[in-house]
């Protein structure tokens, strides 16, 4: 048997999990326009409640009923009925969020119902994973890669014969033309897509009871990277034709399997490259898909018969709630910077510190998601990008780390550029998409070099000296931060205020419109997206200083996930979001920190923001943001009922409706 | 259908004589032959090659656009075929046609939101079929959208303000980081004054988003001519607007072309607006012209009346 083939074989198997995965997400894109990134985490659920099962003492088949059968299509239906549903009609954006959200919170859920043991040898579904069965030519066929070729050929068969023999393949189709349109002509576009969940959610789980025996440990961090390259091979079909993104499948699979058998084994390149494959191809295809360009949003012919979407209530403006929340928000400040310099011991002034640092990466997302309606899910690589830069140029060249700031938040800036200018032009989803397999590939190729991130050890960052003037004790480092956090917001105070902010408002709104009026949308993306990625840079610089020595996990690509849904959930509209956010998520990770491992900060907060970040179709602003502004005005009018006159038209309006803009006319004359 | 195909080949509005025929406006073959030919104006600076000395040769210097051949398919549909079409400067053109006759297809491919399959455009004397929607903007085109299309969350001032500077070219990070962006005195006059004339003063500072239909046509409009254009391509702008409004939309049309004598690309239904704001159509169906001419002479034809007025009439009926 030529080598190729005996390199390529082991490849099938791999391939017909990627194909599951890659049908699963075509399934639920093309019905509900929904690119449902949750997928990796409904795989890993069913996994483990596959394994838990197993280790139970349950038969193999009453586990696999449980997890495949109910819980997968059960978590699918949920999914459907209980979120896409709703926001069908969002944004790719919003959708895309939700989706985050779930991918955050699903796994750290499981943690809490199920513990958070160390799980190793996954169980495989039927027969001995290891056991040789028999021989291909010269290849011996194991347990495991029947099963996987097996399983899959017989969803495929299942798959199949529901399109063949109802009318369900076409009715999909329709639904993702125009659901209205559909629903005109008797179908229930409704019950359309809830089939396609359900048989998404199935083949998530079925993917996820495969995959597990595939590593020696079920860790959720392997079905996330996995989901790369499913969304790879579903982007083959187009992230449309289920037949092509099977293909696209099992040819990746082969081909990522030929490459590692070619390449020299052992170093960076060869498992970089063999993980990095898929991102190419994904890459390349998003950059060659025509199809991607034309989003859903904007290829519903019915669109306009929904009613417009609420005003922002961060849009609504209340001079007298303006003052109020100014002068509350600058005397907090003021007397949290007199308390840090005088009183709160040294190590909650780091945890403040690092929480300003990141409110600067943060302000990167209010930048680009808030103001622009861009997603960006490598923000934790700009990041990565600035803090090795700072630190190898202070390493090397003797740079101060302020200079090395700039020029790493100029790096970042270029590498956002090379990532943007292909993948802008073709649409929020392929920017994600894009900037998602950047992170990966960073995080897997580049940075573990010792010119870079120096792999697991790590580099070390001096804290920076101005002059005379050190910033070595943390207090001194906590005002320097603090300048810089005021710095960047004011930039993008200014922005927002200014006339790129309005473009960025008009583009959000209409890019049709706004190029219309002679906005060059492309250029404005670019250097936007290029700004934000600058922003993270000068942040990432700052907190490798701020921690002393960084290594690549410090800027692991699941981490630019979390970014994203902690500053959605917070507020991504405003610059007081994204500190709340920075502050807020790292004081409460050091307050919970006390609490048992399986409660502890690092779980329940992603659970806690993961899930807020779902609402974020319904409440753009962010849902503390939202809070907050009610309960502002909750206190304008118990101040109103007390005396004094009257701030706002006394109506009692439920929560939910907002109140008109002061410029108005007043409803009741 | 065959009845609308008998008005083209038969011609009958065309050679109906037009009152006072300045230049040649018909682009069919027979008429050409008819006018004199000149041969002394000199060529305009366009970037692909011309026929020196041709009627289309004067034509394209004296007009302001000219679309030669224009086609565009959507998949099976053949939204477009081979329209031309010319607006002359200060001129006010209509464009009429049945639902689904390619219209707003036009506006789209003659500002390069749709890149037409076949033909060329020529605006103010430069060939602009390779240039991207903003320099075609830039360079003097407004338009307005069938659907609306406000800029949500912004006001009405703004959009004026920021129709003015980015159809200069002038929006700048570093202008932002300087100064808020904040917009000169030219340009907050220019503002003020269109508020005014089209009566938006109360809601001046309101954001968009809670405006009614008909407010919100007359902010397109501003923000259209905030650009200061060359040529205002409005897409039935009286759609959706009940018959005060569209009147006094009319009245402000005709006010601006008097202030600011820009020319007028007009996609309309209600033929009332049309003929109170035009003096020539061009009538679509099925993406082929059908018809050309001076208002009356393409109103009064009988073939069109019935062929598209009833169309219009069964039309509105299912809407
Ligand atoms: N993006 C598109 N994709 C596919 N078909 C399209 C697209 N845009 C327009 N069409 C089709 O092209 C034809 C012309 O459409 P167009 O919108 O230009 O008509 P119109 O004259 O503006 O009609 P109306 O009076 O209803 O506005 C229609 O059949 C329409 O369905
Ligand atoms: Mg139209």
């Amino acid at each position: 048997m030529p080598q190729i083939v005996v390199y390529g074989l082991p490849g099938i198997p791999l391939g017909c999990i990627f194909a599951l995965i890659a049908v699963g997400l075509v399934l639920a894109y093309t019905t509900s326009g929904v690119f449902n990134l949750a997928f990796g985490a409904e795989a890993y659920a069913a996994a483990l409640l596959f394994y838990v099962a197993v280790h139970a003492g349950w038969p193999k088949w009453a586990a696999f009923v449980v997890s495949v059968v109910l819980f997968g299509p059960a978590l699918g239906l949920a999914m459907d009925r209980y979120l896409f549903r709703h926001i069908r009609t969002a944004s790719t954006l919003a959708k895309l969020i939700a989706s985050l959200g779930l991918l955050i919170a699903i796994p750290r859920l499981t943690e809490v119902i199920f513990g958070n043991a160390v799980r190793m040898a996954p169980p495989s579904l039927i027969l001995n994973p290891n056991h040789i069965y028999f021989h291909l030519g010269s290849y011996a066929v194991s347990g495991i890669e029947i099963s996987t070729v097996g399983v899959t050929t017989a969803a495929l068969i299942v798959l199949i014969g529901l399109f063949g023999f109802t009318q369900l393949g076409l009715r999909m189709r329709a639904v993702v033309e125009s659901p209205r349109m559909v629903q005109l002509t008797g179908i229930n576009a409704d019950r359309v897509s809830m089939v396609a969940w359900v048989i998404s959610g199935a083949f998530a789980s079925l993917a996820g009871v495969l995959l597990a025996p595939l590593y020696a440990q079920l860790l959720d961090y392997n079905f996330t990277g996995l989901l790369v390259s499913g969304i790879a091979a579903a982007a083959i079909g187009g992230f449309t034709s289920l037949p092509l993104a099977f293909a696209g499948g099992i040819g990746l699979g082969v081909i990522q399997e030929i490459l590692g058998g070619y390449l020299p084994s052992g170093s960076i390149l060869s498992s970089g490259l063999q993980d990095a494959f898929p991102f190419l191809v994904l890459v390349v295809m998003l950059v060659a898909l025509p199809s991607l360009k034309r989003e859903h949003e904007t290829n519903d012919p019915l669109a306009s018969c929904d009613p417009p979407p609420p005003p922002l209530a961060s849009t609504l403006r209340n001079q007298s709630f303006d003052r109020w929340t100014r002068y509350a928000s600058w005397t907090i400040l003021f007397i949290f910077v007199l308390s840090v310099v005088t009183w709160i011991p040294g190590n909650w002034v780091f945890t403040l510190s690092q929480g300003m640092v990141f409110s600067i990466i943060f302000l990167s997302i209010t930048l680009l998601t808030g103001m622009s309606g861009q997603l960006s899910l490598a923000q934790a690589t700009f990041a990565g990008v600035g803090a090795f830069a700072a630190g190898q140029l202070a390493d090397h060249f003797g740079l101060s780390v302020i200079a090395g700031m700039f020029v790493g938040g100029l790096l970042a800036a270029a590498v956002g550029i090379i990532v943007a200018i292909p993948t802008l032009r073709m649409g929020t989803l392929a920017l994600a998409l894009g900037t998602f397999a950047l992170a990966l590939l960073v995080g897997s190729v580049v940075f573990p070099y010792s010119w870079a991130g120096n792999g697991n050890s790590g580099i070390s960052v001096p804290r920076p000296l101005i002059g005379p003037v050190s910033f070595q004790d943390d207090r001194a480092f906590f005002l320097l931060s603090l300048v810089i956090l005021v710095l960047c917001s004011l930039v993008i105070i200014m922005i927002r205020r200014g006339m790129v902010g309005r473009s960025l408002l008009a583009l959000r709104s209409s890019e049709v419109a706004a190029s219309t009026i002679g906005i060059d949308v492309r250029r404005l993306k670019i250097m936007v997206f290029a700004l934000s990625s600058g922003i993270a840079g000068i942040g990432g610089a700052l907190f490798a200083s701020l921690q002393q020595s960084v290594s690549p996990a410090d800027f692991s690509y699941d981490l630019s996930l979390l970014f994203v849904v902690v500053v959605v959930t917070a507020g991504v509209r405003t610059v007081e979001g994204a500190i709340e956010a920075g502050i807020g998520y790292y004081l409460l990770l050091q307050i919970m920190d006390f609490l048992p491992a399986r409660y502890s900060g690092g779980v329940i907060l992603p659970i806690l923001f993961g899930l807020g970040a779902l609402s974020y179709a319904r409440h753009p602003e962010g849902l503390v943001e939202f809070q907050k502004r009610v309960w502002t005005e909750r206190l304008l009018r118990l101040r109103d009922r007390l005396g004094g006159t009257p701030s706002t038209p006394d109506s009692d309006l439920p929560d939910e409706v907002v109140i008109p803009a002061v410029h108005h006319p007043p409803a009741t004359g | 259908m065959s009845k609308n195909v008998a008005v083209s080949t038969q011609g009958p509005l065309r050679s109906a004589g037009m009152p006072d025929p300045p230049s040649p406006y018909s682009i069919s073959s027979t008429s050409s032959e008819s006018s004199a030919p000149s041969t002394s104006v000199p060529g305009p600076s366009v970037g692909g090659p011309v026929e020196k000395g041709s009627v289309t040769d004067r034509r394209r210097a004296e007009s302001l656009l000219v679309a030669e051949n224009i086609s565009k398919r959507f998949g099976g549909i053949a939204a477009l075929s081979e329209m031309s079409l010319t607006v002359d400067r200060g001129e006010a053109v209509g464009v009429v046609g049945p639902n689904g006759a390619g219209k707003t297809t036009l506006f789209n491919c003659l500002l390069g939101i749709e890149i037409p399959d076949t033909g060329r455009i020529i605006f103010d004397g430069k060939r602009i079929d390779n240039l991207p929607v903003y320099k075609r903007a830039r360079m003097g085109i407004a338009r307005t959208f069938q659907r609306l299309e406000l800029f949500s969350e912004m006001t009405v001032r703004e959009h004026l303000l920021l129709a003015q500077r980015s159809a200069r070219g002038r929006v700048s990070l570093l202008a932002d980081l300087i100064n808020h962006g904040s917009a000169s005195k030219a340009e907050e006059e220019l503002a003020d004054h269109l508020l005014a004339l089209l009566k938006l003063e109360d809601v001046a500072d309101t954001a968009v988003d809670g405006l009614s239909l008909g407010h919100g046509r007359l902010v397109e409009l501003g923000r259209a001519l905030a650009m200061s254009p060359k040529l205002l391509m409005l897409d039935e702008p009286s759609s959706g607007l009940d018959y005060n409004e569209t009147k006094a939309l009319t009245k402000v049309l005709e006010q601006v072309r008097e202030e600011q004598g820009v020319a007028v690309l007009l996609v309309e239904h209600d033929l009332e607006m049309v003929s109170e704001v035009v003096s020539r159509l061009y009538v679509l169906d099925f993406g082929r012209l059908i018809a050309e001419g001076m208002l009356d002479d393409v109103l009064s034809d009988t073939g069109v009346r019935q062929a598209y007025l009833g169309q219009v009439a069964s039309g509105e009926g299912q809407r």
